[in-house]
């Protein structure tokens, strides 16, 4: 698939048997850039409701050619992380396998995760932006906005880092701080990810978790664009 | 790992979408062809390939501006790229037409003399693209045709009236790490590129296209596959993954019909995980240009340690020594030694070879090989720390070096008394991942006593008596591609107050400068329209320069900010 023009797809979600209207990946920007098209839109699916919100230059977007473009479906696996997925580990002997909110020791090295749709059991593993990094800290040392997307402590960043898209690899257990060994960003994990050094320009995106009974649970979608903006 | 390669006609699929055409109507204006003669004998005024000639040299014949009216010089006009990060792009001039590019593969097309912006290309990149090094190093052009190499692994062909996209052909999969930062090389109808991602787990290689088309005509990897010569450098399977990128430029004799190919350093960055001399890492391969087959190597230092890239291209010098004329190739190398080559149908032979910035991992040469012994203790591994010098960044990174055959001085944009040290960790392969010194590792700059004194230097070496015969020493690192000119000129900028300079090409004395909106990391050209001779050079700094500077400010204890965005600054006389 090439990516050089704006295209509508249509996504079948099994768990809903709705339709959600989404935007492939990568033309949002790029319209915006352009200021041909200036179009945002965020999709949440939270207990079967769908909410599709589009900000756009209607006059441009009437004179694109989208209707007669073949709808392509984005595959679960590659769409990003919903309300209610369930966290699978990405990598290591136990790849694969549901990650218990008890596998996460306070301040220890994080773990790779990726969500999993609960119906079907589709991993999300399709794209780099859906992989995140669980760790559990002292629910003392976590400042508001941190606490109320974690659970419990344990807390999910995406893994792509702000600066130039890396993976934040690195962990500092003595500043509990995400490393990113391609250009040394850090990000304060206690603080939502706040860049504490390096070129990062913005926080990773967190996402929201809950607990229940045991599971890590996904909350919500991600709180910001995860990746790097391209400018 | 995908290897898939396609050229995708742009009348199926609407390319044309991309390009904001007609900005300032081109209506009719002339647009010569650019034919394989014009790019062996390229036309003083214009600026037809990344160093202007073949021979990579850097250097403009033209001599309206010179060393006694330079003061003059004032900018003449001026263009906003609106984009951040690192712009190391030439201007590419041909008949009034001038070509830009910026970070994330944006293509300008603007009026050489007003700087009227005639259409635009913005590259759809992919969002989840990882991009280490965000540039672009500008353009080949051939025929009526504009060549890009970009950051999602394609190389993407323009008409250059009006940037309509005529094809586009995927050169690797991005999502294995592949990316592509270079100008491409065009030689006689074929359109080179080298690829990036070395830091990644690539296998390196240079491929070419046909300029017509965009279909393959042959793919050369940068490390031997079993069976291949070179193979038994690499253990097991370590060279599937071993990295070797091409990301700058070749140079290209036409008497020879062979192009040089500078090649990056093996990956992981610890060489105990590659034991071997890992052939063609960190070496100059002579690739014949139509079959794309190996005639020659030199590698500059063997089971790379260091991040020492060797990309640069060597420059096609023909230099003395004693009565003899050496048909060479010259190359400042990121390992701290100046190398001195020679080029012949056959291959590449060694000439003689010196430090031209502090260097303490080189204990000797071999005299008849160029072969370097290392020193243990400067030689970092897996687990194992060590200091060296210079630095990960070398004695010289990518910047061009230039050469004036007037003053017949070789001018190099380097940096000294900037030490690194490094020590690996256990490191993994995952396709499109960094692989370099394992998460737990560790890479540092280190000051040496005299950076109090200087980091940057520009110097001038006579490439007959292989002796420095000046210096510009520069607190600041450096990193400015140089310009030179018949009108006893040096360009540079490349350090962090923002100056674009011109010095005396025989002397070094500063003779102009300009502070500019950012950073000058730009390789600067000049051309000439109506008479009307200009220097043009994009200044926006990021990318490493950024880096190392964050890090300088961490060891001095200083903050000093440079800040971000393009801008193309024209400069001609008063």
């Amino acid at each position: 698939m090439h990516r050089d023009h704006a295209s509508l797809s249509v996504e079948h979600d099994p768990s809903t048997t709705l339709w959600h209207l989404v935007l492939i990946e990568s033309t949002i920007s790029f319209r915006n850039k352009k200021n041909q098209i200036v179009m945002a839109t965020s999709i949440v699916n939270r207990s079967r409701r769908i909410f599709v919100k589009v900000l756009m230059d209607f006059g441009v977007l009437a004179s694109l050619p989208f209707v007669s473009r073949p709808i392509a479906a984005r595959p679960p696996e590659k769409t990003r992380p919903q309300a209610d997925d369930l966290m699978v580990y990405a990598e290591g002997d136990r790849k694969g396998q549901l990650i218990q909110a008890a596998d996460l020791q306070i301040n220890a090295k994080p773990i790779a995760a990726l969500p999993m749709e609960p119906v079907s059991s589709i991993i999300r593993a399709g794209s780099r932006l859906n992989k995140v990094m669980l760790v559990r800290l002292d629910t003392a040392r976590l400042s508001s906005k941190t606490a109320k997307h974690g659970a419990d402590g344990v807390l999910a960043y995406s893994s792509v880092c702000t600066h130039t898209g890396c993976d934040v690899n690195r962990w500092n257990d003595t500043t509990s701080r995400m490393v990113c060994s391609c250009h040394e960003s850090e990000f304060e994990v206690a603080d939502a990810a706040r860049v504490v050094k390096g070129p990062a320009p913005k926080p990773l995106a967190m996402l929201p978790l809950k607990e229940v009974e045991g599971q890590l649970v996904v909350k919500s979608g991600f709180t910001r664009r995860v990746g790097f903006q391209q400018m | 790992m995908s290897q898939r390669i396609m050229p995708i006609p742009c009348i199926l699929i609407p390319c044309l979408l991309l390009t904001v055409s007609a900005l300032a109507a081109p209506q009719e204006r002339h647009y010569s062809p650019v034919t394989s003669q014009r790019l062996i004998n390229p036309e003083s005024e214009n600026w037809l390939m990344y160093r202007g000639s073949y021979n990579s040299w850097g250097y403009s014949e033209l001599k309206q501006i010179n060393r006694r009216n330079v003061a003059r010089l004032k900018p003449v006009w001026a263009f906003s790229t609106g984009m951040r990060e690192g712009h190391q792009a030439p201007p590419i001039v041909n008949d009034g037409y001038m070509f830009i590019t910026t970070p994330h593969n944006h293509l300008l097309a603007l009026d050489a003399k007003t700087g009227d912006l005639l259409w635009k290309y913005q590259r759809d990149l992919p969002e989840d693209l990882m991009q280490m090094h965000p540039t672009n190093r500008g353009v080949a052009l051939y025929a009526d045709l504009v060549f890009m190499a970009t950051a999602d692994a394609y190389l993407v062909a323009l008409r250059a009236s009006d940037g309509q996209v005529v094809w586009e052909t995927e050169v690797a999969d991005y999502t294995s790490g592949y990316y592509m930062t270079l100008a491409p090389l065009a030689v006689s109808g074929n359109v080179m590129v080298g690829v990036s991602g070395g830091e990644f787990g690539i296998r390196g290689f240079v491929a070419a296209f046909d300029a017509a088309t965009g279909k393959p005509r042959w793919k050369t990897y940068t490390i031997p596959a079993p069976g291949e010569f070179g193979n038994d450098s690499w253990p097991g399977d370590t060279w599937k993954t071993g990295g070797v990128p091409v990301w700058i430029t070749g140079s290209y004799d036409p008497a020879l019909d062979l192009s040089y190919w500078g090649t990056g350093n093996g990956g992981p960055w610890m060489g105990d995980t590659r034991t071997g001399d890992n052939l063609y890492a960190t070496s100059v391969i002579a690739l014949d240009t139509n079959s794309g087959q190996i005639k020659g190597y030199h590698q500059y230092h063997h089971n790379d340690s260091w991040d020492w890239d060797e990309v640069s291209a060597p420059l096609l010098i023909n230099f003395q020594r004693g009565d003899r004329t050496i048909k060479g190739l010259v190359h400042p190398g990121r390992n701290g030694y100046l190398w001195f080559l020679e080029r012949t149908q056959d291959g590449i032979g060694f000439v003689d070879t010196l430090p031209y910035v502090k260097q303490n991992v080189f204990v000797s040469i071999d005299a008849d090989t160029g072969r370097p012994e290392y020193d243990p203790k400067r030689t970092p591994g897996t687990n194992k720390p060590a200091e060296f010098c210079p630095s990960l960044w070398g004695g010289k990174d990518w910047p061009p070096a230039a050469y004036n055959p007037d003053t017949r001085l070789l001018y190099i944009p380097a940096n000294d008394n900037l030490c690194g040290s490094m020590e690996g960790a256990e490191v993994e392969y995952s396709p499109g991942q960094v692989f370099m010194v394992g998460a737990e590792g560790k890479n540092q700059l280190v000051l040496h006593e005299d950076a109090k004194d200087h980091i940057g230097i520009l110097q001038a070496w006579d490439v007959d008596q292989a002796r420095l015969k000046w210096s510009v020493p520069f607190k600041s690192h450096n990193w400015g591609p140089v310009l030179t000119t018949a009108g006893d000129l040096v360009f540079m900028g490349g350090t962090n107050d923002r100056y674009f300079r011109a010095f005396d090409a025989r002397n070094g004395k500063i003779l102009w400068q300009q502070r500019t909106n950012s950073g000058v990391i730009g390789v600067p050209t000049s051309y000439q329209v109506d008479d009307r001779q200009y220097i043009a050079v994009l200044s926006g700094y990021g990318v490493d320069a950024e880096r190392e500077q964050s890090g300088i400010n961490q060891l001095r204890g200083e903050s000093h900010h440079v800040p971000q965005g393009g801008v193309l600054w024209v400069f001609s006389l008063d």
